[in-house]
């Protein structure tokens, strides 16, 4: 005896994939909205002053050119100190964030910059990781969705006849619930007498002694 | 004493692969005295490496500079509470650190082994030597801490300024500890394997291994982090530096390994995947030793480049493929007992936990080797730093908030979107109402929001729990309600000891939010006397000290800290300079407060006596240290061993089920 899933918990199913499915995509919309950031933190300045954090933005983007893994932001060497003074010396006459950059670019080269310009074939640093997480979410849906398709390894018992089990029934499932965060009156699951609950999975054991 | 110490490291050498050669014969040949005889030569080898580290401590306490690595990391002005840090503070005796680690926690392993492993345990025990077997060989053959210089100078070099720091006496050796403890959990899943016993016998010792390996770790980083912020002078904690990452990758694996094991302690599903992750964890943890030992990306922590790498890399390679195959071979042994019942289950949640974990992971993994395949590719030099991962692994890290606040909340097996709604109501809630609040307060910063509202998402849930079950005890047991609450975790100690491990994680998020959205900074060359504004702060420089100390000239700088026209406090920092070393070390001076930390570091000393400072506020950092203790507290009480009262609840449906149907 193998039914495959009956119809009433395939629409559950389907309700909740959609559930998961909005959680992911807030995810990856996030990661979006973040790479769009870069690009959008451009406002203009007026010649002669300028805005501090947006000097520290770019600060942080840029390495120290002698000392490993820190951003000129970070480094305490007096380079690090003139490199500071040059971006507000150009912040202030008016120059934007991405004129600045390409300024350290042609001077030192590609890798004064803290990460890879969004262009290019530098792009691939970029949608690897991005496209490699939409991959992985999108394996562990189908492989969740899978396990939640496969036959039953041990086939259902059907609607219980006996109702002098309800008692045990009810005993297994308020052990098998300890795990979870309701008290114990709470969850459908905890409802024993609805045919609907106890011909899933928790009676699908039997198959094999029957 | 070196020849003591070099003897006791050949001799641990060949017990450790005597131990792995006569467990596996021994099993192959079903002979008990042989494998009993390999667990004994376990417990020596790890007794003959702590006589091998008593002579090295020793060693280091006489100055006996005619051994190299003696003279090399010490000379006589040193203290001797130094000589903890300057055991490891090179290759060699870091080599043997690691080893007696491994031999200690490899003997404890296997001795304290469940019954119902008997017929892995000796598969494990080869796998634990086998890996203490390649450290040895490696100290022995190519640092060996005990090696003598040809004549004996008269005072050594001197141990590394930047290592004479409080948070160093702890940093290395918690990593390094962690690191290598990752081999143990691995051990007994590739034992299991091999014995055939792929179920869920090993997940229990798996588990705690894992955990003690996570705590390690995680306090490693931690005190890291702190180090960085105290000495380093530029307010930050975390650099996004290779073998910052290196580290923190295999904590990124192993968190997902200690979420998924319970899902196979509960529910016996996951079993390959628990495989799959303790083997990627181990992995990364062999890369982050290589990555320490010449790996291929300069680093402020590098040891120095060695030809260490290539021998690293090679038992990385081994490391990795051989799991692989044994794995393979052993696929048809590893299906689950259970089927998934929803969507919409803690099962779920927890491997979208762990695909979100791991992808934090692929992203500092493919930004550390990124630059390396740029050069190889196109000859492009890239450099691949904070603002890559920043941007990248931001908003992944508040995924995993969220699902921190979600997963715990959704029972195992099923749930109804109904009771879901329901249980997740006062979180949402709770999140929202902080939103709104920080945003009519006039918070206008998105990130920031989302992340001080997951905070709040998460800590309403966790607290929602506590109280529904306090209450729920206190009720139906009229326990009062400190008793009822202290029992309540007592009860479920691995599900209250990890709540508590989130609330830690929650307090690290609100740091790094605090600092990475809100801080501000500031250099300002101030003349003695000289003031400067910075937040609603006054400073008020008062002027410089010199002393000369036997190695260093230190710099003792005072400022007077004022707001609102009330003296706040008088502090003082210090800038030293090592002329042995032509390297100058700050010690920044902090006001520390759950709102906001005021952070003095001077960053030069001009010949005018004015001196170069950056100041910063960052706000909310203190929770980030403050968290630490409180992850090792709720790691203590999930570990504590508690005695199952009843069967596994995967087992349990049949034997109620069945019992009465065939009556």
């Amino acid at each position: 005896m193998r039914p495959s899933i009956p119809p009433h918990l395939q629409t559950t199913l389907v309700s909740k994939t959609g559930f998961l499915l909005a959680a992911l995509l807030l995810c990856a919309a996030l990661s979006v909205v973040q790479l769009g950031t870069l690009q959008a933190q451009t406002p203009q300045p007026g010649a002669g002053s300028f805005n501090e954090k947006e000097a520290q933005g770019i600060d942080g983007m840029i390495m120290c050119p002698v000392c490993p893994a820190e951003t000129i932001d970070q480094a305490q060497v007096e380079i690090a100190r003139q490199m500071r003074q040059m971006v507000r010396a150009m912040l202030a006459e008016g120059k934007e964030r991405q004129e600045i950059l390409e300024f350290f670019v042609d001077r030192y080269g590609q890798d004064i910059l803290g990460a890879p310009p969004k262009s290019g074939i530098n792009l691939v640093a970029w949608l690897a990781p991005v496209g490699g997480v939409a991959a992985a979410l999108l394996a562990v849906y189908f492989v969740l969705r899978s396990m939640a398709r496969r036959e039953p390894l041990l086939a259902q018992s059907g609607p219980i006849q006996d109702v002098g089990l309800l008692p045990y029934l009810q005993l297994v499932d308020r052990y098998l619930d300890m795990t979870r965060s309701e008290p114990i009156s709470g969850g459908p699951s905890n409802h024993p007498a609805t045919t609907d609950e106890l011909s899933g999975s928790k009676l699908a054991d039997s198959e094999e002694k029957t | 004493m070196a020849d003591l110490g070099a003897i006791s490291l050949w001799i641990a050498l060949a017990l450790s692969a005597y131990s792995m050669l006569g467990s596996v014969a021994g099993k192959l040949r079903t002979s008990p005295a042989l494998v009993e005889s390999a667990r004994s030569a376990t417990y020596a080898a790890g007794l003959v490496l702590l006589v091998a580290t008593l002579c090295l401590i020793i060693s280091f306490i006489s100055r006996d500079f005619e051994i190299a690595y003696v003279a090399a990391h010490s000379d006589l002005a040193m203290p001797n509470r130094f000589t903890w840090v300057a055991f490891y503070a090179g290759n060699e005796g870091s080599l043997l650190y690691i080893a007696t680690v491994l031999s200690i926690m490899s003997a404890i392993a296997v001795w304290r082994a469940p019954e119902k492993l008997k017929d892995a345990i000796p598969y494990t025990t080869a796998v634990l030597m086998l890996t203490l077997t390649f450290f040895l060989a490696v100290t022995v053959v190519m640092a060996n801490p005990f090696d003598k210089l040809p004549f004996v100078p008269v005072d050594g070099e001197g141990i590394n300024p930047l290592l004479t720091h409080f948070g160093m006496f702890f940093h290395p050796p918690a990593l390094m500890a962690g690191l290598i403890g990752i081999a143990v959990p691995f051990s007994f899943a590739i034992g299991s394997l091999l014995a055939g016993k792929s179920g869920d016998e090993w997940v229990d010792a798996g588990r705690v291994w894992g955990m003690i390996s996570w705590v390690l770790l995680a306090a490693g980083l931690l005190l890291g982090s702190w180090w960085a912020y105290t000495i380093l002078g530029w307010g930050g904690f975390w650099f996004w530096d290779p073998v910052e990452n290196a580290a923190f990758m295999p904590w990124l694996g192993l968190t997902a390994f200690i979420h998924s094991i319970m899902v196979q302690k509960r529910r016996g599903m996951f079993r390959m995947w628990n495989i799959v992750l303790i083997n990627v964890a181990f992995g990364l943890a062999l890369y982050g030793m290589f990555m320490n030992r010449g790996g291929s990306v300069p680093s402020v922590h590098s040891f120095g480049a060695s030809q260490l790498g290539w021998v690293f890399l090679l038992f990385l390679a081994i490391g990795v493929v051989v799991p692989f195959l044994i794995f393979i071979w052993r696929y048809p042994l590893l299906k689950s007992a259970q089927n998934l019942d929803s969507m919409l289950s803690r099962e779920a949640a927890f491997l979208v936990n762990n695909m979100l974990l791991l992808a934090i992971a692929f992203v500092t993994l493919w930004g550390t080797v990124y630059p390396l395949i740029s050069r190889l590719t196109n000859g492009e030099e890239i450099t691949v730093a904070r603002p890559f991962y920043d941007q990248l692994n931001g908003p992944l890290m508040l995924a995993l908030v969220f699902l921190m606040g979600v997963g715990p909340l959704i029972p195992w097996r099923k749930s109804g979107l109904a009771s879901v709604r329901r249980s997740l109501l006062p979180p949402i809630a709770g999140g929202l109402i902080t939103v709104a609040v920080l945003a009519a307060l006039g918070l206008h910063k998105d990130y920031a929001l989302i992340g001080f509202g997951l905070s709040a998402f998460v800590t309403t849930g966790i607290l929602m729990e506590w109280y529904r079950g306090t209450g729920a005890r206190h009720r139906s047991s009229s326990e009062n309600y400190g008793t009822a609450f202290v029992r309540l975790i007592m009860a479920n100690r691995p599900r209250y000891g990890g709540y508590i491990v989130h609330l830690s994680v929650v307090m690290v998020t609100l740091g790094i939010v605090g600092t990475s959205f809100f801080g501000v900074q500031k250099d300002v060359v101030l003349s003695p006397g000289q003031s400067t504004h910075i937040e609603d702060y006054e400073l008020i420089f008062l002027g410089t000290v010199e002393t000369s100390k036997s190695n260093r000239t230190e710099f003792t700088s005072t400022v007077q800290v004022f707001r609102g026209g009330d003296r706040l406090e008088t502090i003082r920092t210090k800038r030293s300079f090592y002329p042995n070393f032509n390297m100058a070390s700050t010690s920044a001076a902090i006001r520390s407060t759950p709102v906001e930390d005021l952070y003095i570091v001077p960053s030069e000393n001009l010949p005018d006596g004015s001196v170069g400072f950056r100041i910063l506020v960052n706000p909310l950092i203190w929770w980030m240290w403050v968290a630490g203790p409180v992850m090792l507290v709720g790691t203590v009480i999930a570990l504590w061993p508690q005695k199952i009262r009843v069967p596994m609840p995967a087992q349990t449906p049949r034997s109620y089920v069945t019992r009465p149907s065939a009556a």
